[in-house]
Protein backbone atom coordinates (compact mmCIF):
# COMPACT_ATOMS: atom_id res chain seq x y z
CA UNK A 1 0.00 0.00 0.00
CA UNK A 2 1.49 3.43 -0.76
CA UNK A 3 1.44 6.25 1.56
CA UNK A 4 -0.95 7.95 -0.38
CA UNK A 5 -3.45 5.67 -0.52
CA UNK A 6 -6.36 5.32 2.24
CA UNK A 7 -7.12 1.74 3.43
CA UNK A 8 -9.97 0.05 1.96
CA UNK A 9 -12.14 -0.76 4.61
CA UNK A 10 -14.48 -3.77 4.36
CA UNK A 11 -16.92 -4.78 7.23
CA UNK A 12 -17.98 -8.37 8.45
CA UNK A 13 -21.36 -7.91 6.01
CA UNK A 14 -19.28 -7.69 3.19
CA UNK A 15 -17.13 -10.58 4.46
CA UNK A 16 -19.78 -12.32 4.18
CA UNK A 17 -21.14 -11.53 1.11
CA UNK A 18 -17.72 -12.08 -0.61
CA UNK A 19 -17.44 -15.51 0.77
CA UNK A 20 -21.22 -16.64 -0.40
CA UNK A 21 -19.37 -15.46 -3.72
CA UNK A 22 -22.06 -12.86 -4.27
CA UNK A 23 -20.76 -11.18 -7.32
CA UNK A 24 -22.02 -7.67 -6.94
CA UNK A 25 -19.58 -7.90 -3.64
CA UNK A 26 -16.80 -9.15 -6.06
CA UNK A 27 -17.20 -6.49 -8.61
CA UNK A 28 -16.53 -3.94 -5.75
CA UNK A 29 -13.78 -5.37 -4.30
CA UNK A 30 -11.64 -5.88 -7.92
CA UNK A 31 -12.77 -2.03 -8.47
CA UNK A 32 -11.31 -0.87 -4.89
CA UNK A 33 -7.96 -2.98 -5.33
CA UNK A 34 -7.23 -3.67 -9.12
CA UNK A 35 -5.25 -0.56 -9.53
CA UNK A 36 -3.25 -0.81 -6.62
CA UNK A 37 -2.74 -4.82 -6.97
CA UNK A 38 -1.63 -4.15 -10.32
CA UNK A 39 0.70 -1.26 -9.29
CA UNK A 40 2.44 -3.48 -7.23
CA UNK A 41 2.42 -6.90 -9.96
CA UNK A 42 3.90 -3.96 -11.98
CA UNK A 43 6.69 -2.67 -9.56
CA UNK A 44 8.12 -6.69 -8.96
CA UNK A 45 8.00 -8.11 -12.02
CA UNK A 46 8.05 -4.79 -14.59
CA UNK A 47 6.20 -6.32 -17.78
CA UNK A 48 3.05 -4.44 -18.71
CA UNK A 49 1.63 -7.38 -20.36
CA UNK A 50 2.65 -10.15 -17.78
CA UNK A 51 1.41 -7.56 -15.11
CA UNK A 52 -2.19 -6.92 -16.67
CA UNK A 53 -1.89 -11.27 -16.71
CA UNK A 54 -1.16 -11.51 -12.93
CA UNK A 55 -3.12 -8.93 -11.83
CA UNK A 56 -6.39 -10.52 -13.40
CA UNK A 57 -5.09 -13.85 -11.81
CA UNK A 58 -4.64 -12.87 -8.43
CA UNK A 59 -8.36 -12.10 -8.24
CA UNK A 60 -9.53 -15.20 -9.79
CA UNK A 61 -7.65 -16.95 -7.35
CA UNK A 62 -9.17 -14.77 -4.48
CA UNK A 63 -12.37 -15.52 -6.02
CA UNK A 64 -11.60 -19.54 -5.34
CA UNK A 65 -10.22 -18.67 -2.11
CA UNK A 66 -12.73 -16.68 -0.75
CA UNK A 67 -13.75 -19.18 1.52
CA UNK A 68 -11.16 -20.15 3.03
CA UNK A 69 -10.38 -16.59 4.33
CA UNK A 70 -10.96 -16.60 8.08
CA UNK A 71 -10.14 -13.24 8.56
CA UNK A 72 -6.62 -13.85 10.74
CA UNK A 73 -5.47 -11.02 8.75
CA UNK A 74 -6.54 -7.81 6.89
CA UNK A 75 -8.24 -8.78 3.40
CA UNK A 76 -5.51 -6.45 1.90
CA UNK A 77 -3.18 -7.92 2.87
CA UNK A 78 -4.24 -11.39 2.18
CA UNK A 79 -5.13 -10.20 -1.10
CA UNK A 80 -1.38 -8.20 -1.29
CA UNK A 81 0.19 -12.00 0.00
CA UNK A 82 -1.77 -13.75 -3.24
CA UNK A 83 -0.12 -10.84 -5.72
CA UNK A 84 3.19 -11.55 -3.87
CA UNK A 85 3.24 -15.35 -4.65
CA UNK A 86 2.00 -15.24 -7.61
CA UNK A 87 4.48 -12.68 -8.83
CA UNK A 88 7.29 -14.56 -7.64
CA UNK A 89 6.08 -17.76 -9.50
CA UNK A 90 5.64 -15.97 -12.71
CA UNK A 91 9.14 -14.20 -12.25
CA UNK A 92 10.63 -17.36 -11.87
CA UNK A 93 8.85 -18.60 -15.17
CA UNK A 94 9.85 -15.87 -17.21
CA UNK A 95 13.38 -15.87 -16.03
CA UNK A 96 13.59 -20.11 -17.03
CA UNK A 97 11.79 -19.55 -20.08
CA UNK A 98 14.44 -16.84 -21.01
CA UNK A 99 17.29 -18.79 -19.62
CA UNK A 100 16.06 -21.85 -21.93
CA UNK A 101 15.22 -19.76 -25.01
CA UNK A 102 18.88 -18.47 -24.78
CA UNK A 103 20.74 -21.08 -23.39
CA UNK A 104 22.26 -19.70 -20.58
CA UNK A 105 21.35 -16.96 -18.50
CA UNK A 106 23.24 -14.30 -18.95
CA UNK A 107 21.40 -11.55 -16.95
CA UNK A 108 21.69 -8.72 -18.76
CA UNK A 109 18.88 -8.09 -20.96
CA UNK A 110 16.15 -9.33 -19.61
CA UNK A 111 12.42 -8.38 -21.63
CA UNK A 112 11.03 -6.06 -19.23
CA UNK A 113 9.38 -3.17 -19.30
CA UNK A 114 10.59 -1.27 -16.10
CA UNK A 115 13.32 -0.25 -18.76
CA UNK A 116 11.07 2.19 -20.15
CA UNK A 117 8.92 3.63 -17.50
CA UNK A 118 9.74 7.01 -16.66
CA UNK A 119 10.55 7.68 -13.26
CA UNK A 120 10.93 11.83 -11.91
CA UNK A 121 14.35 11.96 -11.38
CA UNK A 122 14.38 13.97 -14.74
CA UNK A 123 12.04 15.93 -13.35
CA UNK A 124 14.72 17.61 -10.74
CA UNK A 125 16.92 18.49 -12.95
CA UNK A 126 16.92 21.06 -16.15
CA UNK A 127 20.44 20.75 -17.90
CA UNK A 128 20.02 18.23 -20.84
CA UNK A 129 22.64 15.97 -19.54
CA UNK A 130 21.46 15.68 -16.17
CA UNK A 131 18.25 14.62 -17.70
CA UNK A 132 20.08 12.08 -19.34
CA UNK A 133 22.13 11.40 -16.50
CA UNK A 134 18.72 10.99 -14.71
CA UNK A 135 17.04 8.77 -17.08
CA UNK A 136 20.07 6.41 -16.76
CA UNK A 137 20.26 6.36 -12.99
CA UNK A 138 16.51 5.24 -13.12
CA UNK A 139 17.08 2.76 -15.96
CA UNK A 140 20.14 1.17 -14.42
CA UNK A 141 18.42 1.04 -11.44
CA UNK A 142 15.70 -1.23 -12.46
CA UNK A 143 17.55 -3.12 -14.30
CA UNK A 144 19.60 -4.05 -11.46
CA UNK A 145 15.89 -4.33 -9.80
CA UNK A 146 15.12 -6.84 -12.35
CA UNK A 147 18.52 -9.07 -11.50
CA UNK A 148 17.87 -8.93 -7.73
CA UNK A 149 16.68 -12.36 -6.34
CA UNK A 150 12.86 -12.77 -5.88
CA UNK A 151 13.19 -12.42 -2.08
CA UNK A 152 14.98 -9.46 -2.40
CA UNK A 153 12.86 -7.75 -5.21
CA UNK A 154 9.92 -8.40 -3.02
CA UNK A 155 10.99 -6.79 0.51
CA UNK A 156 12.60 -3.77 -1.79
CA UNK A 157 9.51 -3.14 -3.55
CA UNK A 158 6.99 -3.45 0.12
CA UNK A 159 8.92 -1.63 2.04
CA UNK A 160 10.70 1.19 -0.16
CA UNK A 161 8.80 1.19 -2.92
CA UNK A 162 5.03 0.82 -1.95
CA UNK A 163 6.24 2.18 1.58
CA UNK A 164 4.35 -0.64 4.07
CA UNK A 165 5.50 -0.82 7.61
CA UNK A 166 7.63 -3.79 8.46
CA UNK A 167 4.72 -5.43 10.25
CA UNK A 168 2.55 -5.36 6.89
CA UNK A 169 5.46 -7.11 5.31
CA UNK A 170 6.14 -9.32 7.77
CA UNK A 171 2.55 -10.21 7.22
CA UNK A 172 2.33 -10.45 3.47
CA UNK A 173 5.76 -12.43 3.02
CA UNK A 174 5.12 -14.26 6.27
CA UNK A 175 8.29 -13.57 7.85
CA UNK A 176 9.52 -12.64 11.64
CA UNK A 177 10.13 -8.86 11.70
CA UNK A 178 13.51 -9.22 12.53
CA UNK A 179 14.00 -11.33 9.27
CA UNK A 180 12.57 -8.98 7.05
CA UNK A 181 14.99 -5.78 8.47
CA UNK A 182 18.01 -8.17 7.70
CA UNK A 183 16.86 -9.35 4.57
CA UNK A 184 15.88 -5.51 3.63
CA UNK A 185 19.30 -5.19 4.52
CA UNK A 186 21.08 -7.34 2.43
CA UNK A 187 18.46 -6.47 -0.14
CA UNK A 188 19.57 -3.01 -0.35
CA UNK A 189 23.13 -3.68 0.15
CA UNK A 190 23.13 -5.77 -2.83
CA UNK A 191 20.82 -3.58 -5.03
CA UNK A 192 23.43 -0.71 -4.30
CA UNK A 193 26.48 -2.79 -5.17
CA UNK A 194 24.92 -3.84 -8.46
CA UNK A 195 24.12 0.26 -8.97
CA UNK A 196 27.47 1.44 -8.43
CA UNK A 197 28.65 -1.57 -10.26
CA UNK A 198 26.90 -0.03 -13.54
CA UNK A 199 27.31 3.71 -12.66
CA UNK A 200 30.99 3.15 -12.31
CA UNK A 201 31.14 5.03 -8.94
CA UNK A 202 29.50 5.52 -5.35
CA UNK A 203 25.91 6.59 -5.16
CA UNK A 204 25.34 9.39 -2.65
CA UNK B 1 26.76 -16.07 8.85
CA UNK B 2 22.97 -16.00 7.80
CA UNK B 3 20.75 -13.24 8.38
CA UNK B 4 19.64 -15.44 11.86
CA UNK B 5 22.99 -15.77 13.24
CA UNK B 6 23.45 -11.76 13.57
CA UNK B 7 21.56 -9.67 16.58
CA UNK B 8 19.12 -7.93 15.04
CA UNK B 9 20.93 -4.46 17.13
CA UNK B 10 24.19 -5.49 15.90
CA UNK B 11 23.00 -5.92 12.12
CA UNK B 12 24.59 -2.43 10.38
CA UNK B 13 21.72 -0.40 8.83
CA UNK B 14 21.78 -0.10 5.21
CA UNK B 15 19.83 3.07 3.99
CA UNK B 16 16.92 3.08 1.20
CA UNK B 17 18.21 4.01 -2.25
CA UNK B 18 16.04 6.87 -3.55
CA UNK B 19 16.83 6.41 -7.13
CA UNK B 20 14.53 2.92 -6.49
CA UNK B 21 11.23 4.66 -4.94
CA UNK B 22 11.59 7.50 -7.86
CA UNK B 23 12.68 5.35 -10.87
CA UNK B 24 9.36 3.03 -9.78
CA UNK B 25 7.26 5.68 -9.25
CA UNK B 26 5.01 6.03 -12.45
CA UNK B 27 3.99 2.50 -13.41
CA UNK B 28 1.54 2.31 -15.93
CA UNK B 29 -2.10 2.60 -15.14
CA UNK B 30 -4.15 -0.22 -17.31
CA UNK B 31 -5.89 0.82 -20.35
CA UNK B 32 -9.31 -0.39 -18.97
CA UNK B 33 -10.30 -2.15 -15.92
CA UNK B 34 -9.16 -5.20 -15.57
CA UNK B 35 -13.00 -6.55 -14.18
CA UNK B 36 -14.33 -7.82 -17.34
CA UNK B 37 -11.31 -10.19 -18.05
CA UNK B 38 -11.52 -11.62 -14.50
CA UNK B 39 -15.08 -12.05 -14.79
CA UNK B 40 -14.68 -14.17 -17.60
CA UNK B 41 -11.53 -16.01 -16.55
CA UNK B 42 -14.37 -17.18 -13.71
CA UNK B 43 -16.67 -17.54 -16.09
CA UNK B 44 -14.64 -20.33 -17.48
CA UNK B 45 -13.21 -21.79 -15.01
CA UNK B 46 -16.40 -22.43 -13.04
CA UNK B 47 -18.03 -23.42 -16.05
CA UNK B 48 -20.67 -20.53 -16.19
CA UNK B 49 -21.79 -21.34 -12.50
CA UNK B 50 -20.71 -17.51 -12.00
CA UNK B 51 -20.64 -14.48 -13.88
CA UNK B 52 -23.24 -15.78 -16.30
CA UNK B 53 -24.06 -13.02 -19.06
CA UNK B 54 -27.66 -12.73 -18.44
CA UNK B 55 -27.83 -8.79 -18.06
CA UNK B 56 -28.06 -6.47 -20.81
CA UNK B 57 -25.23 -4.12 -20.57
CA UNK B 58 -26.31 -0.87 -21.57
CA UNK B 59 -22.66 0.24 -21.90
CA UNK B 60 -21.60 -2.05 -24.54
CA UNK B 61 -21.76 0.09 -27.53
CA UNK B 62 -23.08 -2.69 -29.86
CA UNK B 63 -26.15 -2.86 -27.43
CA UNK B 64 -26.60 0.23 -27.10
CA UNK B 65 -26.85 0.88 -31.55
CA UNK B 66 -29.33 -1.57 -31.37
CA UNK B 67 -31.38 -0.45 -28.83
CA UNK B 68 -31.26 3.11 -30.75
CA UNK B 69 -31.98 1.27 -33.80
CA UNK B 70 -34.90 -0.53 -32.41
CA UNK B 71 -35.98 2.71 -30.98
CA UNK B 72 -35.89 4.69 -34.47
CA UNK B 73 -37.89 1.56 -36.54
CA UNK B 74 -40.51 1.40 -33.13
CA UNK B 75 -41.22 5.46 -33.65
CA UNK B 76 -41.21 5.01 -37.37
CA UNK B 77 -43.51 2.80 -37.64
CA UNK B 78 -45.69 4.58 -34.76
CA UNK B 79 -45.50 8.00 -36.85
CA UNK B 80 -46.30 5.87 -40.61
CA UNK B 81 -49.63 4.09 -38.59
CA UNK B 82 -50.77 7.80 -37.05
CA UNK B 83 -50.14 9.31 -40.33
CA UNK B 84 -51.52 6.51 -42.32
CA UNK B 85 -54.82 7.10 -40.51
CA UNK B 86 -54.81 10.65 -40.46
CA UNK B 87 -54.64 10.44 -44.62
CA UNK B 88 -57.21 7.77 -44.69
CA UNK B 89 -59.86 9.96 -42.41
CA UNK B 90 -59.68 12.96 -44.81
Amino acid sequence: MSRDDKPLEFDEAFLARLRRHEERAFNELVLGYEERVHRLVWRMLGNDAESEDVTQEVFVQVFRSLESFRGDSKLSTWIYRIAVNLTKNRSKYLKRRHRDSHGDIDGKEPSLDHHRAIGVTSGETSRPDQVAQGHEAERVVRQCLDLLDEDFREILVLRDVEGMSYEEVGAITELAEGTVKSRLHRARSELRRMVEERLGGPLP
Amino acid sequence: MTEHDLPEQDRPSEPPLPLLARALAQPPKPARSLLPGIQERIRERTHGRYFRRRRVDLRNPTTLLLGVVLLVLVLSAATYLVLSNFWAAR
